[in-house]
């Protein structure tokens, strides 16, 4: 087995140590068996569930991302996909509808932001050849998105305005036992779908016209890599909220240790190492909870903020 | 010897020519509860001092002689004092008209005559100006905003309160004498304190008529904790004095305090009431939390007071009694009649 592998099967076995090590935090000591049970199936299963999905989905987003718009700035969150999906859930949550109660309501919003979000940069891309143009049209975006959520809470209840701040923060938490075949679902579907594309994945490394000459149907693959990352960035901010720099950070790395522009090394790396991040900082998010309590965004963005500094003073 | 007579008149001279200094006498604080509040006579009114809780060493004082005809506050609470003392009239600005209960107050911003600021925390300085606003009364939270400062460079008298970090209803409710020296009505307001202490002193000494201290939990999920009163809160004094065996009581604190959620499940079995889950109806809190169905208390009996949220947070700091009226109560197990709470039925 070369070192690649040798990377991945030891990222792979930190990964399972890492879920048992999550699970042992179940409090049990004094609870009877079916509170027991209770506190397994409705709060720690979903809640390892939502660690290793939106870890290994945000990063296998942002792997998309990179490939697409052939730019390692570019992700889920900087593009502003995550905000269009963030708006279109603030419509619906400060607009007080009724759809919100129900549980498609929700999921439905946030993909549609999603994908109308990842549609426009889309666009944008063509006109705008410049990386750096194209980073500040997706900044830009981001804060237009949030003026539009700062005017709806002015004009919501302060009950709304509360479930919409919670909610913006993030959180591995929220999700029900009952939700959880709905992210897993999702999930899969992406999964896959992004597996039948590594061929042409790997022939638009070379860029998207020599990627035509060796006969990849482009304009369906872009389709396709967009739709792949609506689903995976609108499904997971729906269920835990916006998560900032796991889509950037974690395809950069899989690049600087794997050394090589394989996308189905690049992918399996992603799975493995977005859902070990995000679990990690879950587990230290539960160790630092008798001192204090720390959103799961504010980790994400204390550990991947840095390395994406690290990462531009590199380059530049 | 003939020396040591002269020596012994020299001492006595000097004893008799040089006589001990005076100690000044101490003015007498009229606070007796609060820790954060100083009010001493003084020459032509009050001196009045304020600690700032997050810096001991950082003490507002000033010297009151004339009482105020325009006053603006940044929070219900002190709309509900002002209200106890039946001073509404003195006032002239207000936080924002949606959180308020009093009748009479709503009725003068509808007309006009008391101005809605919007937000505490974004203050219209042009608004208070026109207003003719002679005192301005904000809660504190640390540090001064810049927006006060600026007030007082411009003559306004503006009085932090910090009602809400004192440990004692008791002491909370005291700060009716701030209001009371700063409209004219000490004598009124030190008359209504004297009866909010005896009738919290009548209710506690209530007998009990549980078997045992039943074991309340209060707070609600906020985020990815459990938020509550902490132990040395002033509302886990109240629990205390209607013998309530408080769940949190062993997280020191005199604010909040977090725990984990699932730590609240697991420990949880013995609860048999829980207090301000901070939605009215029970329908409500599931739509706000669907995981609250596992937690065995909330099949329990629970109370809270936000079927009329702006009532409670108007005046519950001025009617600590009414409160602990409602808490023993709830304990006894008959109800008749609740001032600020009410019962989320099955």
């Amino acid at each position: 087995m070369n070192r690649k592998g040798l990377l991945l099967l030891l990222l792979a076995l930190v990964l399972l140590l890492s879920c048992f090590l999550h699970i042992q935090f179940t409090e049990v000591s004094s609870t009877s068996a079916a509170q027991a049970n209770v506190l397994w199936w409705e709060f720690r299963f979903p809640r390892l569930i939502s660690a290793l999905v939106a870890g290994a989905g945000l990063s296998l987003s942002g792997l998309l991302m990179q490939n697409l718009f052939r730019n390692p700035m570019a992700g889920p969150y900087v593009l502003g996909i995550n905000s269009g999906a963030s708006l279109t859930t603030a419509l619906l949550m400060l607009g007080g509808f009724p759809l919100m109660l129900h549980n498609f309501g929700l999921v439905g919003s946030s993909l549609l932001g999603a994908f109308l979000a990842a549609a426009f940069m889309f666009f944008v891309s063509w006109r705008v050849q410049q990386t750096t143009g194209l980073l500040l049209v997706g900044l830009m975006f981001a804060s237009f998105t949030g003026s539009i959520e700062s005017v709806l809470q002015s004009w919501a209840s302060p009950e709304q305005v509360k479930q919409f701040f919670l909610w913006n923060m993030g959180s591995l938490q929220q999700l029900s036992a009952a939700q959880v075949p709905w992210l897993l679902t999702l999930f899969t579907v992406a999964l896959l779908w992004s597996l039948l594309l590594i061929r042409s994945l790997n022939a638009f490394v070379l860029g998207q016209d020599q990627a035509f000459q060796l006969g990849v149907r482009t304009q369906r693959v872009r389709f396709s890599m967009l739709a792949i990352t609506a689903l995976l960035a609108g499904s997971i901010t729906a269920y835990c909220g916006p998560i900032a720099f796991v889509g950037l950070a974690i395809p950069n790395l899989g690049r600087q240790l794997l050394r090589t522009q394989d996308h189905f090394l690049l992918i399996i790396f992603c799975l493995l190492f977005g859902a070990l991040f995000l679990l990690g900082c879950d587990i230290l998010s539960v160790y630092l909870e008798p001192y204090f309590s720390l959103p799961i965004n504010v980790l994400t963005s204390l550990i991947g903020a840095p390395y994406i500094a690290y990462l531009v003073l590199r380059r530049s | 010897m003939r020396s040591l007579w002269l020596l012994l008149l020299l001492v006595v001279w000097a004893c008799e020519s040089d006589p001990q200094p005076q100690r000044p006498k101490q003015a007498k604080n009229l606070c007796k509860y609060s820790e954060l509040l100083t009010i001493t006579p003084a020459k032509n009114g009050f001196l009045i001092q304020i600690k700032n809780p997050e810096q001991p060493k950082e003490k507002f004082s000033f010297q009151l002689e004339q009482p105020f005809m325009r006053i603006a506050v940044l929070s219900a609470t002190h709309v509900g004092m002002l209200s106890a003392l039946e001073q509404q009239h003195r006032l002239c600005a207000i936080p924002d008209k949606r959180y308020l209960h009093d009748p009479l107050i709503k009725k003068a911003v509808a007309q006009g005559k008391v101005a809605d600021l919007k937000s505490a925390q974004q203050l219209s300085i042009k608004k208070l100006l026109a207003r003719h606003t002679q005192a301005l009364v904000f809660s504190g939270f640390g540090p001064e905003q810049t927006q006060i400062k600026r007030l007082r460079s411009i003559g306004l008298t503006c009085i932090p309160n910090y009602e809400w970090r004192e440990t004692h209803p008791l002491a909370r409710a005291e700060w009716v004498l701030l209001f009371g020296a700063l409209t004219g009505q000490f004598e009124k307001a030190q008359q209504y304190f004297k009866q909010v202490c005896q009738n919290y002193k009548r209710i506690r000494t209530l007998p009990n008529l549980c078997n045992s201290n039943p074991i309340v939990i209060s707070g609600y999920v906020y985020g990815d904790q459990w938020v509550a009163p902490a132990a040395n809160s002033f509302e886990a004094r109240l629990y205390a004095d209607v013998d309530f065996a408080y769940y949190f009581n062993k997280r020191a604190g005199t604010g909040s305090c977090f725990s984990s959620i699932q730590s609240v499940l697991a420990k949880s079995t013995g609860v048999v009431l829980w207090l301000n889950p901070g939605q009215p109806t029970r329908a409500a809190l599931l739509q706000q939390y669907p995981k609250y169905k596992y937690f065995p208390f909330f099949k329990k009996r629970i109370f809270c007071y936000t079927h009329n949220t702006n009532f409670y947070w108007e005046c519950a700091a001025a009617h600590p009694d009414w409160v602990l009226s409602d808490l023993s109560q709830i304990r006894n197990g008959n109800v008749k009649k609740l001032h600020f709470y009410k019962e989320l039925r099955p």
